[in-house]
């Protein structure tokens, strides 16, 4: 449509900028939209977590200021269609920073019906980070979306390449309490290795695979099967 | 981003859009304003599914001079909720047609010639629905001034010196709650939604009353 | 024939102290500066050799611009007596600067003024108008010597200039201004008048020019403000 628009309207001038969604499918098809995430999930408990920190700074991305924290609050909003399976959204922000922005994440179901999921390495699942206003837990609630659940989550982010490794601890909502005396959900850390990829680059699932192994047996990260979990262990 | 005024130019009787747009840019550039590049605003509409329950609209727009930025309105009948998010917003619209389906046929632009002249940027716009021409949709914005009320007669001034009677006195309607507010990227993108819903709603070309 | 004596000894220090400047900078480090700290040491030496320079050149040039004028009783004093008393605008303590800044600040609401030291004892301002416009000014002891006028939202220093063109013309236009009002002798008054005049620009662009009536010309504003009446003019309209 718009390269007809061009030869009809643009003899005064140069190039037409491209629209938003011709440079998304270029981006698209040029795979270079990381849209994939390859996750590996495990857990410490709290009286092994300072071990576990010791041995990933050592062997992470050096930073002169230590690890870095960070300390989110995170929104889990779905919304049901015409289709029985519901869309889910996260909405993420940061407590410990005034002005950043927003992260909201669309996170697909993992690819857990492929052929070769089985031998995969790593969990892998479509995701898409999108920052964001504000406003967008007004805009979600007014579309039709549904906030299922919430929670606080304090921990450490390490880097190692493109590999991102958050140790953290989940807490339950506050009412009013101050940082302090909120509850934790349980007496431990939850660990985690994910890489945000193009799809198609399943080379990175097997480096992470590796460096999961540096890791044991102080913590073992391996594909959790959402579908295999007891009830009981549900919010 | 300045303080950016959205105006409609009405057509002379046996004159076409590109004319038109030709017989604008040489006012403008009589004025002294240099070309810089094009300009592209457009906006797509979503409607939520029935199963949804009360009817939602989305309208998602994109302006070339915030290329990294996506901005959505969100219309409940009651409210509008603004969203200004990154490129990649586009890809989870995508995602939900099953719940918020596209009427392409409704998909708006306005794009045309982009000037600068001394701290204005003035853009010449030729709104077309579908490959229709609608109308010629004029763009200036005055850089340094971030506050309506502060540049309004400044504003008019310059409009009414190459646009003509079209140009009213008072403020558009939009600005009227908003002259003592701090100017963002986001208002520009409500005015074009206010001339794209008129444009829309008419039949054919907008004739000036 | 007094003064022509008077204005010859004063010619006479102020070629002397000018002569050590260059003499000092000619020879460049010598041994006399000592081994460690020699480049401070040095900078320290022409530093002062030249702010001796400026106050003995101001001192003068306020003398003989008031020749002119009423008699003031300072130019019947002696010159070991102006040497000594006179009020420098360069060597004043630091607390008499912040004093004159804080009570421009309570005098105009409008007008945000907040101060850092990030040059050891010299202050510099930053002025921020309403949502209209902001302002870097960099003082030495209580003279204005450099100033930068920049837009609401831009980032504020004193090395990069404006992205607009109405505040790029502003900056020059304050220089002006800020020689205008310098005045040794007087050098809170001085920052007063230079602080008043830039709060007349709160009308930047809401008042059109006096002369034409008009809000632009050229595409700008009226980017003048009468050093004494504080109307606003364009560039092309200043009486």
């Amino acid at each position: 449509m718009s390269t007809m628009d061009v030869k009809e309207w643009g003899q005064l001038s140069s190039q037409q900028p491209p629209t938003a969604m011709d440079s998304l499918s270029v981006a698209l098809k040029g795979n270079i939209i990381p849209n994939q995430e390859y996750l590996l999930q495990g857990s410490v408990l709290d009286s092994a977590v300072e071990i576990l920190l010791h041995r990933l700074r050592g062997l992470c991305d050096n930073v002169d200021s230590g690890p870095e924290t960070f300390h989110d609050h995170e929104m889990c909003f779905s919304i049901r269609g015409s289709s029985p399976q519901p869309l889910l959204l996260r909405v993420r922000r940061a407590l410990d920073t005034q002005d950043a922005p927003w992260q909201l994440r669309y996170i697909g179901q993992p690819e857990l019906g492929a052929p070769d999921a089985k031998s995969r390495p790593t969990i892998v699942r479509s995701s898409i980070d999108i920052g964001t206003s504000s406003t967008v837990v007004d805009f979600l609630t007014e579309l039709g979306c549904r906030l299922d659940f919430e929670y606080i989550v304090r921990g450490y982010m390490f880097c190692k390449g493109r590999m991102k490794i958050t140790v953290s601890k989940i807490y339950k909502m506050g009412q009013g309490k101050p940082p302090e005396s909120l509850e934790p959900v349980s007496q431990s850390y939850l660990v985690e290795l994910s890489v945000l990829a193009p799809s198609g680059q399943d080379a990175i699932a097997d480096d992470m695979r590796a460096f999961a192994d540096q890791l044991r047996p102080l913590v073992i990260l391996e594909k959790v099967d959402y579908k295999r979990l007891p009830l009981s262990a549900m919010p | 981003m300045g303080v950016t005024v959205l105006q409609q130019f009405p057509m002379g009787e046996n004159k076409t859009g590109p004319q038109t747009i030709e017989f604008l840019t040489k006012r403008v550039v009589a004025l002294g304003a240099v070309q810089c590049g094009q300009f592209l605003v457009d906006c797509e509409t979503y409607m939520s599914v029935p199963a949804l329950g009360t009817p939602r609209t989305v309208h998602v727009l994109h302006n070339s001079e915030q290329p990294a930025s996506v901005f959505s309105l969100l219309e409940t009948g009651t409210k509008t909720i603004p969203l200004v998010a990154d490129g990649l917003f586009d890809l989870l619209m995508l995602k939900m047609t099953p719940i918020y389906t596209s009427k392409k046929q409704t998909k708006v632009e306005s794009k045309g010639p982009r000037f600068e002249l001394t701290d204005f940027v003035i853009k010449l716009g030729s709104v077309t629905m579908s490959q229709n021409f609608k109308g010629i949709l004029v763009e200036v914005e005055y850089r340094p001034c971030v506050v309506p009320a502060n540049c309004w007669e400044l504003l008019r001034e310059f409009l009414q010196g190459f646009l003509g009677t079209c140009v009213q006195n008072i403020p558009p309607q939009y600005l009227q709650n908003r002259m003592n507010d701090i100017y963002q990227p986001m208002d520009t993108i409500h005015q074009y939604l206010d001339h794209f819903t008129m444009y829309r709603k008419a039949s054919g070309m907008i004739q000036y009353q | 024939m007094d003064q022509l004596y008077r204005a010859m000894s004063s010619i006479k220090i102020l070629r002397c102290s000018v002569g050590e400047v260059f003499s000092t900078l000619a020879n460049g480090l010598c041994a006399d500066h000592g081994e460690e700290g020699k480049e401070t040491k040095f900078l320290l030496e022409i530093q002062e050799l030249l702010s001796s320079a400026t106050q003995h050149l101001s001192n003068m040039a306020v003398s003989l611009m008031s020749q002119n004028s009423l008699k003031r009783s300072h130019t019947n004093s002696s010159t070991a007596k102006r040497k000594k008393t006179q009020t420098s605008s360069h060597n004043v303590p630091p607390q008499t600067v912040d004093n004159v800044i804080n009570s421009i600040d309570r005098l105009f609401p409008d007008l945000n003024l907040s101060f850092s030291r990030p040059f050891h004892t010299n202050v510099v301002l930053q002025v921020s108008l309403g949502q209209v416009l902001q302002a870097a000014v960099a003082f030495r002891g209580l003279m204005i010597e450099w100033v930068v006028v920049k837009g609401y939202g831009e980032s504020l220093d004193l090395w990069t200039e404006s992205r607009h063109k109405v505040f790029r013309k502003l900056t020059e236009n304050a220089h002006a201004a800020m020689l205008h009002f310098y005045s040794p002798t007087l050098p809170d008054l001085a920052v007063r008048s230079f602080m008043t005049w830039i709060r007349s620009y709160n009308s930047l662009f809401n008042d059109p020019c006096k002369r034409c009536n008009y809000h632009l010309h050229s595409g700008l504003p009226p980017t003048w403000r009468d050093l004494r009446t504080l109307q606003p003019y364009h560039e092309e309209c200043k009486p």
